[in-house]
């Protein structure tokens, strides 16, 4: 009892130290000059700003869209690959992900699936009335973007230094890199070699499992994949990069807004990181304007009418449907993570666009503030990822239990949950991190363990979530319904 | 234990019961198993001659029936890549291509094209043995039809266009290699994509001079035909009498016992219910089929667009063939010389059911006046083009209001018949687990 008394003050203590930095920079637009608030208060309503240098939009963030593309289509690839029926060998069926994980054009990697520029993509849209809709793009990845980008040179410990030195919350690597490919691998086994397997449920009938994603130990390598890029890409490359302070110069927020950032560019640099940082956030331009349901429905608004959805501005993807999610879920009413990272990316941006004197700490502030969202947003995920898991194992053996799901739950909230460690100024510090993880293991217990198993580690994911709960500061009523 | 009660059934199958005589040759019958399957394979004259067995089944569709139209298709084959050849090497002679010079041009190829074409459908009902294979002497690899839009070919043009040539070694790649793969590059608009979806690539592509566009699409059509031609010399291969001479390979019982092979043709005939019938009639006809397990209905009317040929519009053609490629499995029939020697409907004789037999035969004839008398005065799309759900709901073989839909009635006289009386009256043989649990 003593020590746990201890853990929590300790725990305490780190929360307000760390959150400090989330806390001063709403502090700061609290206490901001009368000039900064009027601008903030009649910021823009949709991310849409005009060049300081051209008549075009300074709004680019195409590389960062490219890259939740490719996030969203590797999932789709990997969780529709039936065990053993791959046609090809293991070093195809790796290549096929490679080839989405480190994006070529033009890539020389042979294999069934492998994608190129003239491959098609699978994200799909869909019009407000709920008809499917072609993006205005086109429909293959070299549409969207060419040569387009890729996801493994913008990976942390690859673009940008890891918070501690190497990945923490697995054994399994010690880089992002390095567990993606540990992924791939295990992927690329069960594809070819790999064969159904039963697992029970009670005394109803076992469940046969056929897809090469889903493993006999309790993850689903598509989750996983999907859900550690989500933090290791698309989380990491804004606040490690385009939203920090404390690298070069010509990094992040430090970076010049006087002038074009190359020749013949309509944006700053320093717009230009704020707007890639906006990309991975994956909101639509006109986000705001979007209801929770809406948003969480993916649909989306036909805003310039033209009969299609673009890519580039009119579709949310990535943590900012998330966002919408987990407001809509909350129960309290008093959450709204999408509204509070909405505002402050179009405040920030508009600042920046506007340029009042002193501007730039307010456009950090503001940065941070969405990160703080980002973050909450995560954080609320994986603790609604932990009560459906723990739902999933209580429903095991009864009729509506699915072990595809159990898998899907604990590995969503396993991939979410690594993205903690990927912002250097996080609100979560490294020995919650820690203890976190430590709680979540690297597998969970199945549900057709020994009971006493199964209740133990049940028990350590309500630690899990009340450690989530305490740290983001979340009511009671949103923790336990989330 | 269990091949020797096989041989004694079968011995019991073609002695025990009333002989159905064909009487097509003159030379004396082989009609004792003395003789021996050797013997049968050494004398072919006698084949079709004398009392039915299943081993003169066997070696009547596999002498007589199948090998001719694999020889037949490879030739073809190979006068369509000469065809290609000589066009695109005409082109380095061109500073500019006209639309007219270019419908002019592809007249020969398209009538190559066509040739074999006609003959793979034919073969594509005789999916047993090698050409059902699907790692080496693939059909897939020569032909395949999915009933989607050939968006995949313009894709794999713009690869081609930047050197990339499609491989087909690892992948299969089925959408883009194969003699399907081909029309719409013989016979597409030059203009034009097939792809239904807006991309700024293909559409760029497209609005490219033809002599640009004509020589990218001679890289592709070259490299495919590599691939076609090697496919089809490995099907000859397997079936010729002077290389791997599948038909002994069967006779002498290398491959199955006789009645399994028997099924194994058998099965075959199938492929007029669930891929004639059902992909290729059925569907764009707006019926609602099951097809890979999986009810699929098209969401229009009709739907021209998922038909065979629609670049060629050669549908009705390609069904004329492959209800001939049914005939001559079923019947027995050498499609070079048009002699009729042992199938499938002598078997049913032989069994007492030789008036199923003739009303199958009947019905076969059906379908096929009906087709011929169509593409007198019509094509396939067009008549897609006129069927509305009202009529096609009230249509059949004798109240054919939607023509298109009345050849689902007209096919489905021979593949109701194929899928109940035929499975009954020759129980020991079985339908293929696509054609299972679909009673239409």
């Amino acid at each position: 009892m003593k020590s746990i008394a201890i853990t929590t003050a300790l725990l305490g203590g780190l929360v307000s130290t760390q959150a400090s930095e989330y806390q001063a920079a709403r502090n700061t637009l609290k206490n901001a000059p009368q000039e900064i608030k009027n601008i903030i208060a009649n910021a823009n309503s949709t991310y849409n700003f005009a060049s300081q240098f051209n008549r075009a939009s300074s709004v680019s963030y195409t590389g960062q869209i490219f890259r939740q593309v490719l996030i969203s289509d590797i999932k789709a690839v990997m969780a529709s690959q039936p065990r053993g029926s791959y046609n090809g060998s293991e070093e195809n069926a790796y290549n096929m992900l490679l080839s989405h994980y480190a994006y070529n054009e033009n890539t020389d990697l042979v294999g069934t699936g492998v994608i190129d520029g003239l491959s098609e993509f699978k994200v799909s849209a869909k019009l407000m009335n709920g008809t499917p809709a072609e993006f205005s793009e086109g429909f293959v990845y070299a549409d969207i973007q060419s040569p387009g980008k890729n996801l493994s040179g913008k990976i942390a410990g690859v673009d940008n230094p890891l918070r501690r030195g190497k990945l923490y919350g697995t054994t399994r690597a010690q880089t992002p890199d390095g567990l993606i490919k540990s992924y791939f691998n295990e992927f690329a086994t069960n594809a070819v070699t790999g064969a159904a397997f039963t697992v029970p449920n009670g005394s109803y009938s076992p469940q046969t499992i056929t897809l090469s994603n889903v493993t006999d130990y309790g993850v689903d390598l598509a989750q996983l994949t999907q859900k550690f890029l989500h933090g290791a890409v698309s989380y990491s490359q804004a606040a490690r990069d385009y939203l920090s302070t404390d690298l070069s110069p010509k990094k992040g927020l430090n970076a010049d807004n006087t002038k074009p950032a190359k020749q013949g560019a309509s944006y700053t640099a320093l717009e230009h990181h704020f707007d890639e940082a906006f990309g991975y956030f994956g909101a639509a331009r006109d986000y705001a304007a979007y209801t929770d349901a809406q948003t969480r429905s993916k649909k989306s608004i036909d805003s310039n009418n033209d009969g299609f959805i673009s890519m580039l501005s009119e579709k949310t993807i990535g943590i900012a449907m998330n966002a919408a999610k987990i407001d809509f879920a909350a129960r309290d009413g008093k959450v709204n993570f999408s509204k509070e990272a909405i505002d402050a990316f179009l405040a920030g941006r508009t600042l920046i666009t506007q340029k009042p004197a002193g501007y730039i700490d307010y456009v950090v502030a503001n940065a941070r503030v969405a990160l703080g969202a980002w973050e909450k947003t995560i954080a609320a995920v994986v603790v609604h990822y932990i009560n459906w898991t723990i739902g999933e194992y209580d429903e095991y053996g009864q009729e509506g239990y699915l072990y595809t799901n159990f898998v899907k739950f604990w590995s969503e909230m396993k991939g979410y949950a690594f993205a903690f460690q990927f912002n250097p100024k996080g609100i979560m510090t490294d020995s919650q991190f820690d203890e976190l993880h430590a709680l979540m293991g690297e597998a969970p217990v199945l549900p057709h363990s020994n009971k006493s198993k199964v209740e133990a580690y049940k028990a350590k994911l309500l630690k899990a979530r009340n450690l989530l709960q305490e740290v983001y500061n979340f009511s009671d009523e949103n923790t336990q319904n989330w | 234990m269990k091949n020797i009660l096989m041989i004694v059934t079968l011995l019991c199958i073609s002695s025990c019961n009333e002989f159905t005589e064909k009487n097509l040759t003159t030379a004396p019958a082989i009609d004792n198993k003395d003789q021996g399957i050797e013997l049968l394979l050494g004398q072919t004259d006698k084949i079709n001659a004398g009392e039915f067995s299943i081993e003169k089944l066997i070696a009547n569709i596999g002498i007589f029936v199948v090998s001719p139209q694999i020889e037949k298709l490879n030739e073809e084959i190979l006068d369509l890549k000469s065809s290609i050849s000589q066009y695109c090497s005409s082109l380095a002679t061109y500073s500019e291509l006209t639309a007219e010079q270019l419908n002019i041009l592809r007249k020969p190829m398209q009538e190559s094209w066509k040739k074999a074409v006609s003959t793979f459908h034919r073969i594509e009902i005789m999916k047993f043995g090698p050409a059902a294979i699907e790692t080496s002497t693939a059909q897939k690899s020569i032909y395949y039809f999915d009933g989607e839009d050939k968006c995949k070919v313009d894709l794999t043009l713009l690869q081609v266009e930047r050197g990339r040539l499609p491989r087909f070694d690892i992948i299969s790649n089925y959408q883009v290699r194969g003699l399907d793969s081909i029309e719409p590059l013989l016979f597409g608009e030059h203009d034009k994509s097939r792809c239904q979806r807006r991309s700024a690539r293909i559409q760029a592509y497209f609005a490219k001079p033809i002599l640009e566009k004509e020589k990218v699409s001679c890289k592709l059509m070259l490299h495919n035909l590599t691939d076609i031609s090697k496919k089809s010399d490995e099907l000859k291969k397997e079936w010729s009498p002077r290389l791997k001479n599948y038909s002994a390979r069967m006779l002498k019982g290398q491959v199955g016992a006789p009645i399994e092979i028997v099924n194994s043709i058998s099965q075959a005939l199938f492929v007029l219910d669930t891929v004639i019938k059902d992909k290729k009639v059925a569907f764009p006809a707006g019926f609602e089929i099951r097809m890979d397990g999986e009810l699929k209905k098209c969401n229009q009317a009709s739907c021209p667009r998922n038909s065979e040929h629609f670049y060629s519009d050669y549908a009705l053609e390609s069904l004329i063939e492959s209800v001939k490629g049914f005939k001559a499995i079923f019947q027995g029939i050498d499609l070079n010389t048009g002699i009729d020697g042992f199938g499938f409907d002598d078997f049913l004789s032989q069994r007492g059911f030789s008036t199923l037999a003739n009303e199958m035969v009947r019905n076969s004839d059906f379908v096929l006046e009906k087709l011929e008398m169509a593409n007198k005065s019509s094509s396939f799309k067009q008549l897609l083009s006129e069927v509305t759900i009202e009529k096609c709901e009230n249509t059949r073989s004798d109240n054919r209001l939607a023509q298109a839909c009345a050849f689902v009635w007209d096919l489905r006289k021979i593949t109701d018949l194929l899928k109940n009386d035929y499975l009954v009256a020759l129980a020991e043989l079985s339908a293929p687990r696509q054609a299972q649990g679909d009673n239409d």
